[in-house]
């Protein structure tokens, strides 16, 4: 019994170790990330029949499509084709963003379009503190670990981080796990970012530069604009605040 | 009055009347998708049908002078009936097929169609003393009936910064007119056109351009064909023209906006407007008496334009809002008066300024000032040139107490310049204030008790700058009083709708 257990174990690791051989670890690369955001939970309004008449109006889910560019220690997380059934919607806030890391220096450049504003915040990067996980998953073909984190003391978020890519990036300014973030889901916001391509390219320096365009400010002078601005906004504004921040 | 201010007319009258009114409106719509994004099926049909009937008496006296010493005198004693019932069914069919993701057509058909009937009759006093003798001028019976056949298409395009739409309805359009006192009728048939067209060009979601055309038309009632003089007001006697037709209205707007959320600056530009063919306008008979027969006819030349251009920003360092705006706008109306074609031009330039201040839970505070200058000419008396300025001032404050418990006060002060016409001193200032307390968490309860028109001065005043006269009506209003109120505000409107 004993015996057989080991050579189960034995052949549990050779298992792993053989796996782990054939996998590709990409270190440059393209990845396409769908933003889905669920806009019938979305709704703010109390009001039941106003809330039926905003659904007959719009979709349930609103997709857009980002691009992310990495090579090494840098990424850019950027818009990347457009979806045109999006074009009669409402944008909501920092829809476009565009965020370039940096995990060697620890600094991020995020450009983030305000209300028709172009605002260029350049500050450190977002340190998460993550709590990883058991739990494994596949997108778009690589292996996934799980890990969760809370962000702005109130934001519970959900990542899968794939080893199989070693730049330790992702979507937006969610970073800081061993490998590459390839899905984040905030389950209360409604919100989820997953590749659904993903291809290994040599990526030119150029490619990488940090956006230049828009109004430079720091983290905190960003979020005490947008404060000021939406702050007797009630509800729509708290959550604006909260998406144009993450 | 004459132009020498002495008497011409005056008039008692006593009108009362009695009646019911019965109303059923539907309205259905059905629709299909298909599996083809963006392809859809739809029909909507429309009902309304009405009934009005009433009786009622007038007893009207009515004495013309000429020079101040007493010409004639008109006295009518009558009891009257009137009837009038109208359905109106309209239905279209309209299918949607998709070009592209972007861009669309759609194409539709409609069929509406109107009956209305109007059965007015007025009886004279007979020696009996009943009412039984039909005066046949101010009595009529008379059905129209109008059936409208539409059909058009649409495009649509919807991209990313532009968003467009242009088509175009025609509509075949008979009118059936038949006299029922005399069994005449009368048959005519219009071709009808309903072109429309807009176009947006959004910058960012805050700055908008946009542009819209419309071609509209309006189809006479039945009260403005039927030929029936009505004397209700034995001084403005009212009667139909069985040969009016419809009126096309061409309107145009351009609107831009730029706002800017986080410094609360906006910039707004509004223009707005529209020429109308074979206009629905009057026909005026004024007598040496000032008594005025009148009917609607068809005019061309009619047009109005409207334009305001507004800016808004904030004082940051003192936390208020403050707005600036200047409007213009312009029109010019045609009529006939005395079998003469009349041109009314007016002009009114306006300016407005207001302020804006609060604190959440604590006060809010508002200014607003306008100021407008009228103008007005018309062709047949070129030397009464109207102009006068005319100023609205209105402050209103609210502050929060302790307790739930609130202040408010409000206050409009109206100037208004004499004119050669009207030289009497028009300016007023209404102030009302109340104070109250809300209950409840959701504070939906509200307890207060008001002062209205604390200085007394609400004096009903109204002033019309119309095609070829200028109206200024004082009247009886609510003056002063004080009231004790109780307000609940519900929160929840309506219920869902079923899930189909």
């Amino acid at each position: 019994m004993r015996q057989l257990f080991y050579y189960i174990l034995i052949l549990l690791l050779f298992c792993k170790e053989s796996h782990a051989q054939n996998a590709i670890f990409l270190s440059e690369g393209r990845i396409e990330f769908m933003r889905t955001v669920n806009l019938y939970a979305r709704i703010t309004t109390d009001d039941e029949s106003f809330a039926e008449l905003m659904k007959k109006a719009m979709p349930k889910f609103k997709k857009t499509y980002f691009q992310l560019f990495f090579s090494h220690n840098q990424w850019v997380y950027r818009p990347g084709r457009e979806n045109p059934e999006n074009n009669k919607l409402w944008e909501e806030a920092a829809e476009n963003n565009t965020v370039s890391s940096d995990y060697a220096t620890g600094r991020a450049t995020s450009q983030k379009e305000i209300f028709g504003e172009l605002f260029l915040v350049q500050d450190s990067m977002r340190r998460i503190q993550w709590k990883l996980t058991d739990e494994t998953r596949t997108i778009a073909g690589f292996n996934c670990h799980r890990a969760n984190a809370l962000i702005m003391d109130s934001i519970y978020v959900v990542a899968f981080y794939s080893d199989e890519i070693t730049t330790p990036g992702g979507p937006e300014s969610f970073s800081g796990l061993p490998g590459m973030i390839l899905g984040v889901s905030l389950p209360h916001q409604h919100i989820t970012w997953f590749a659904d391509q993903i291809e290994g390219i040599p990526i030119p320096k150029a490619q990488l530069a940090p956006p230049s365009k828009g109004k430079k400010c720091t983290n905190e002078i960003f979020r005490k604009t947008l404060n000021d601005g939406l702050k007797n906004w009630g509800k729509y504004g708290r959550k604006y605040l909260e998406e144009a921040l993450l | 009055m004459a132009k020498d201010s002495s008497l011409v007319n005056r008039n008692n009258r006593e009108v009362n009347s009695t009646g019911d009114l019965e109303n059923l409106n539907t309205n259905l719509l059905w629709r299909k998708r298909f599996p083809k994004k963006g392809r859809t099926l739809s029909f909507n049909f429309r009902e309304e049908y009405q009934n009005n009937n009433s009786t009622g008496y007038l007893n009207s006296d009515t004495r013309f002078y000429i020079k101040d010493s007493l010409h004639t005198a008109q006295l009518i004693d009558q009891y009257k009936t009137f009837q009038n019932k109208t359905l109106t069914l309209d239905s279209r069919l309209a299918y949607t097929e998709p070009l592209s993701t972007i861009s669309s057509f759609a194409i539709n058909y409609g069929i509406s169609g109107g009956n209305n009937q109007s059965d007015r009759s007025s009886f004279n006093k007979s020696i009996e003393g009943k009412y039984d003798l039909v005066d046949s001028v101010y009595s009529n019976n008379y059905h129209f009936s109008l059936f409208t056949q539409k059909t058009g298409l649409l495009y649509n395009f919807n991209g990313r910064k532009l968003h467009f739409n242009v088509g175009a309805d025609v509509g075949f359009t008979g009118f059936n007119q038949k006299n029922l006192d005399n069994e005449v009728s009368l048959n005519r048939h219009f071709l009808n056109w309903y072109p429309q067209s807009r176009v947006s060009y959004k910058f960012s979601q805050e700055k908008v351009l946009s542009f819209s055309y419309y071609g509209n038309t309006e189809q006479p009632k039945i009260e403005q064909l039927q030929p029936l003089a009505n004397n209700q007001d034995p001084l403005n006697i009212y009667t139909g023209n069985p040969a009016l037709k419809p009126a096309f209205r061409n309107s145009i707007g351009l609107n831009y906006f730029n706002y800017k959320p986080l410094s609360q600056t906006g910039f707004f530009i509004n223009i707005y407007g529209d020429a109308t063919a074979n206009a629905i306008s009057s026909k005026d008979f004024v007598d040496s008496f000032g008594k005025r027969v009148y009917q609607s006819v068809n005019l061309n030349g009619n047009y109005s334009l409207n334009s305001n251009i507004n800016y808004d920003l904030k004082l940051k360092k003192a936390d208020m809002n403050i707005g600036l705006g200047t409007g213009f706008s312009a029109n010019r109306n045609k009529n006939i008066v005395n079998n003469e074609l009349n041109e009314t031009n007016q002009k009114t330039y306006s300016l407005n300024f207001r302020l804006y201040k609060s604190k959440e839970k604590k006060y809010n505070l508002s200014f607003s000032s306008y100021a407008d200058y009228t103008t007005s000419i018309s062709s047949i008396q070129q030397t009464i040139n109207t102009h006068f300025w005319s100023f609205v001032i209105r402050p209103e404050g609210d502050v929060f107490l302790p307790l739930k418990f609130q202040l408010h006060t409000d206050c409009e002060l109206n100037i208004r310049q004499r004119t050669s016409v009207f030289d009497t001193n028009n300016n007023t200032v209404i102030w009302n204030a109340w104070v109250g307390k809300k209950f409840f968490k959701q504070e939906d309860l509200l307890l207060k008790i008001q002062a209205n028109d604390i200085l007394d001065q609400n004096i009903g005043f109204n002033r019309m700058v119309s095609s070829n006269y200028i109206s200024q009506n004082t009247y009886t209003t609510i003056r002063r009083y004080l009231m004790l109120s109780l307000v609940w505000n519900f929160t929840k409107t309506g219920m869902a709708q079923p899930k189909p």
